[in-house]
């Protein structure tokens, strides 16, 4: 995406290769938030066009696509999905529940914490998916309300996801364009998030937490859970913790070895495909094989390829750096005041549209920016208010993030709808407290 | 052979406003697990029947979040809660809007191509060209309609 390859299409009818690529950009993200059709054929049409317009070339386009984020998805999404058919998550929220003995508030803490690890490691669509059913089925159980635990959850997942290079798409994109690894995430990031969670759980009980009450009956009922029932398949499941765990622990290393995460993903993808199958026909092999790759998210996968083509076609014509300058303008080339304007920027903005399109033309937004400050060194912190704003901001309203709106298409068909408006009278509140958490963690440790 | 030949004409069916439990009632009457639901001038609805009935008292959660093998959680009542609340719901609320319809005049080849093909259970609708019911085929019918074939075949 940041090639410095000089601008050679020729832009039909003559126009103005700015205006041609903002006007795509504007009108695929403007139909995107619109909803009313799939964002991966909308990024795909606009990439389309930035090329049939001639607004950059197809080798321009290519040259575009960041292959460390659509591996390092990918290769995560296979992993993730072999890993479910174990029944792990299952297990897990379970034997959360039994902890606390079946009490209502300890269930929302334990199911809040089980999703915000989960989500730091995998993504936060997948963690819902397969935490919020059991919290409904648990809910069910208890006989309370679940809308203060999918509320909780989709905090935790978001929060939980800010916390890691690979724990929200986001990040995995930051990571990529600025060159920053695993542990830099986490040495960087996930210092905050854990306060930003437990603030939040605190604030999430003064609303919620004393309507928050079962009988010594329903807590019995959770007791009677069994959750070694939940997994299904041993062998699975240890050679799915054996490449998860090889697989964080190569996130860690990687930078070391000069090797970017998509490798490293990949490579356990491939080692847990050959694992999951071995001993099988090869017909079996085959049609694991083929069940596993039908259950990948090529829309999201194809989503990112377009993304990633149009914000390359708007780059090429100058009017990001040309944005990026203007910001700096506006805060008086003030570094502290530029970290904070992309900071709060990222969040309001992820709580309205969808943060990854916002990141996408953000990066090289950032990118421009590194001479005025003193290079790339001098504005990692900018990349870690851009990762806190992004991934935080999605808390702020039902549309924010994918694990939001998955979340409350759950409570709709268990008969609990969130509401846009209901969600938001909370959540906004929230996501501007962990904002302004996030500026004085930002202050205190890269700006004072 | 055509399907007007082997559709069951004599057919009993449910009107969208019936409650859940009187559906039930009926089918259990008539030793039945699907009825056609019809207007006032017999245009088919839908229909209704006893695996319908079961998705609606399952919660959604349960089929579509990867949870469909449960056998860690107890009997949580769950169900029966469910079922107090859908048996005084009017059908049209969980009935099937998309039937299997197939004319009078197909063959036996492709009634039963088109009832394998759409899986969802054993029941075509035979239909006019304004949807009015004209008659039922199940998969039943279709091996009962085989087997007489096949003996008088023998017997010749």
């Amino acid at each position: 995406m940041h090639n410095s390859v000089a601008h050679e299409a020729s832009v039909i009818f003559d126009l103005d290769p700015t205006w041609v690529a903002v006007s795509i950009l504007l009108v695929v993200y403007g139909v995107i938030m619109a909803e009313k059709f799939n964002r991966a054929v909308l990024s795909l049409m606009g990439a389309g066009l930035m090329i049939l317009c001639g607004v950059i070339t197809q080798q321009q386009a290519v040259a575009g696509i960041d292959f460390n984020t659509i591996g390092l998805l990918t290769g995560m999404m296979v992993i993730v999905t072999i890993s479910q058919k174990t029944g792990m998550f299952q297990y897990v929220a379970i034997k959360a529940a039994k902890f606390v003995k079946g009490n209502p508030w300890g269930i929302l803490v334990m199911l809040s914490l089980v999703t915000a690890v989960f989500s730091a490691f995998l993504d936060n669509v997948t963690t819902v998916l397969l935490i919020a059913p059991v919290t409904l089925l648990i809910t069910d159980a208890l006989g309370v309300r679940p809308y203060p635990y999918l509320f909780a959850q989709i905090f935790a997942s978001n929060i939980g996801g800010a916390s890691t290079l690979i724990g929200d798409p986001p990040n995995i994109m930051i990571g990529s364009a600025a060159n920053l690894s695993f542990t830099d995430f986490l040495f960087n990031l996930a210092p905050i998030t854990p306060i930003i969670f437990l603030l939040t759980l605190g604030f999430i009980w003064l609303m919620f937490g004393r309507d928050l009450t079962a009988t010594d009956e329903k807590k019995a009922l959770i007791m009677q859970f069994n959750e070694n029932e939940a997994l299904k398949d041993i062998p699975l499941l240890k050679k799915s913790l054996f490449v998860l765990f090889a697989v964080i622990g190569g996130f860690s290393v990687a930078h070391t070895f000069h090797l970017e995460p998509a490798t490293i993903a990949m490579f356990g993808a491939a080692f847990l495909l050959l694992l999951q199958t071995f001993g099988q026909s090869v017909h079996d092999k085959d049609h694991a094989y083929e069940g596993v790759m039908a259950e990948v998210e090529w829309t999201t996968i194809f989503f990112f390829v377009g993304l990633f083509i149009i914000v390359t076609g708007v780059e090429h014509t100058g009017v990001i750096a040309m944005l990026g300058q203007k910001t700096i303008e506006l805060t008086n080339g003030d570094f502290n005041a530029t970290v904070g304007a992309i900071l709060w920027v990222s969040a309001i903005a992820s709580a309205l549209i969808d943060n990854i399109p916002f990141v996408a033309t953000m990066i090289p937004l950032v990118h421009s920016m590194a001479d005025t400050f003193g290079g790339a060194e001098a504005i990692v912190p900018i990349w870690w208010a851009l990762a806190l704003g992004a991934c935080l901001g999605g808390n702020g309203s039902l549309i924010g993030a994918s694990a939001n709106l998955i979340v409350a298409g759950f409570a709709q068909r268990a008969g609990h709808p969130i509401y846009f408006l209901q969600f938001m009278k909370h959540a906004f509140l929230l996501m501007i407290m962990s904002i302004g958490i996030s500026h004085a963690y930002l202050y205190l440790r890269y700006l004072s | 052979m055509i399907a007007e030949h082997f559709m069951v004409t004599k057919v009993v069916t449910a009107q969208a406003k019936e409650l859940t439990s009187h559906v039930l009632d009926k089918m259990h009457h008539h030793k039945l697990r699907m009825l056609p639901v019809v207007d006032e001038e017999n245009h088919v609805l839908g229909i209704i029947s006893s695996f319908n009935i079961m998705q609606c008292i399952v919660p959604d959660y349960l089929v579509n979040g990867d949870l469909n093998q449960i056998s860690y959680a107890p009997d949580l009542g769950i169900l029966r809660e469910r079922y107090k609340k859908i048996v005084d719901c009017p059908i049209q609320k969980i009935m099937d809007t998309a039937p299997l319809f197939v004319n009078k005049n197909e063959s036996l080849l492709s009634v039963s191509a088109a009832l394998s093909a759409y899986g969802k259970h054993e029941y075509a609708l035979v239909v006019d060209d304004e949807k009015h019911l004209q008659g039922i085929i199940s998969a039943g019918d279709i091996l009962g309609r085989l087997k007489l074939k096949a003996s008088e075949k023998n017997n010749a």
